[in-house]
């Protein structure tokens, strides 16, 4: 800064445009309105879910014409995102060359479930049939998974069920009291002492198979319809969902408020 | 202005949304799952033993085709296996028969004596409704009805509520009147 500029007796130092001798003052400047700005901030921050509920919106209200309640998502993302993914790995036995699957509590003959009661134990192949045992019952299903009866502790030597084996090629189940070795039509059950090898189950090894029945475990998967409409509710959002969309309104709330204020404004001014 | 956009698309604000939204989520998912235990009412080991004093010889009866026919006629699909059960002594013969109510099955203990009903009782009902029907003022009605045709000779009245249930005993019923018919051949 020079000594001129602060010198007592120095010129007022003119605007641009304005002569020198022009003696008007020059308005002071207007304040700067911030409507406009907020008006384009929030048109941007409440335009993207605000196209997200209108185009969700539109596509729930076609949903039948769409033919959107045929279609089933089972993709690993989207039944994880429900909750609807087996915990834990499955493990299987192969009887028959059919593989007998348990996971999370299900249990699966190749690829379809089965309801058997209590908590499975094993399966064993025996002539003809295969014996699906669980500490509370045993069911004998024919080699195309048909069932063909059910055994329950009135028709068992005992429960809870330990474990299950083959035996002279019959069936051999082990309860507290020791094994059982089941006669041709599993009628009668007689104690033996001989040594039984119990049949296990083993990590299920084919990714495919495992694929397949990570679908069935959630019951073949999330209709397309329900998907969208959970997207359109904002569902995933959980709790957050409710806060999200009053944020939104209130966004469109001020945006057409502001919108009206700059159109008054505008008008005025034309 | 500038600060609050930084605000809402800050990553670090995301992560936070996300797990809270995945725990209320599991939270909901996973309420329903809690149903109630399975009503077991009698076991069928002590229902058997009740009415023959000790569990008598099991029978099994294999269905053949035209069985099978009849009983899917009468439950209005084919039924869950194809042998069933029985235990028979001085001319009753007793059935543990399972039957879907609306998505359970209901284990039902039912005793047939001269082509009528002794008794029938829900053993083991699994369903979250409709348990009135293990109720014996509901159950009574069954005693002495016997077969005519694919149903019942005796008017069951209905509960409130629990359609399905009551529908499925009087299937069962039928269906162990038609096997009794079919062991005394």
């Amino acid at each position: 800064m020079s000594d001129s500029d602060t010198a007592p007796d120095s010129p007022i130092p003119f605007q641009v445009g304005c002569a020198t001798v022009c003696d008007v003052v020059r308005k002071p400047k207007r304040k700067k309105r911030k409507s406009r700005s907020w008006h384009r901030a929030l048109g941007m921050v409440s335009a993207l879910p605000l196209i997200w509920v209108l185009l969700t919106g539109l596509v729930l209200n076609h949903s039948e014409d769409l033919g959107l309640d045929t279609v089933e998502l089972n993709s690993p993302l989207v039944l994880s995102a429900y909750g609807m993914t087996p915990t834990g790995e499955p493990v299987s036995v192969t009887v028959h060359d059919h593989s007998i699957t348990l996971w999370d509590g299900i249990v699966f003959f190749d690829q379809s479930p089965l309801n058997i009661e209590g908590e499975f134990l094993t399966a064993i192949a025996l002539d003809g049939c295969i014996a699906l045992v669980s500490d509370q019952s045993v069911m004998r299903v024919g080699l195309d998974g048909g069932i063909i009866e059910k055994l329950d502790e009135l028709s068992l030597p005992a429960v809870p069920l330990l474990e299950a084996g083959i035996l002279n090629e019959q069936m051999a189940l082990r309860s507290a009291d020791g094994w059982h070795l089941a006669d041709v039509d599993w009628i009668e059950f007689s104690e033996v002492n001989e040594s039984v090898t119990a049949i296990g189950l083993q990590p299920l090894g084919d990714a495919d198979l495992k694929n397949v029945l990570q679908s069935k475990w959630a019951g073949g998967g999330i209709s397309l319809s329900r998907f969208v409409l959970d997207l359109h509710a904002g569902n995933f959002l959980g709790s957050f969902a409710a806060y999200f969309y009053d944020f939104v309104v209130l966004c469109t709330l001020w945006l057409i408020g502001t919108g009206l204020v700059l159109q008054y404004r505008a008008s005025r001014r034309s | 202005m500038g600060n609050l956009l930084n605000l809402l698309f800050m990553k670090s604000v995301w992560p936070f949304f996300g797990r809270a939204a995945f725990a209320v989520l599991s939270i909901g998912l996973l309420w329903p799952t809690a149903d109630a235990a399975d009503r077991v009412y009698e076991k069928p080991s002590v229902f058997i033993t009740r009415h023959f004093g000790a569990i008598p010889k099991t029978q099994v009866i294999g269905l053949s085709g035209t069985q099978s026919k009849q009983l899917k006629s009468i439950f209005g699909h084919k039924y869950g296996s194809t042998k069933i059960r029985y235990w028979q002594e001085n001319g009753k013969t007793a059935w543990i028969l399972d039957e879907v109510g609306k998505s359970q099955p209901i284990t039902t203990g039912i005793v047939v004596k001269d082509g009528k009903i002794v008794e029938l009782k829900v053993l083991v009902y699994r369903e979250s409704h409709g348990w009135e029907v293990a109720r014996p003022f509901f159950t009574n009605q069954f005693v002495g009805a016997s077969l005519n045709g694919k149903t019942l000779s005796k008017r069951v009245d209905g509960i409130v509520g629990a359609t399905l249930s009551v529908n499925a005993l009087k299937k069962l019923s039928a269906a162990a009147l038609y096997l009794s018919q079919q062991t005394g051949k």
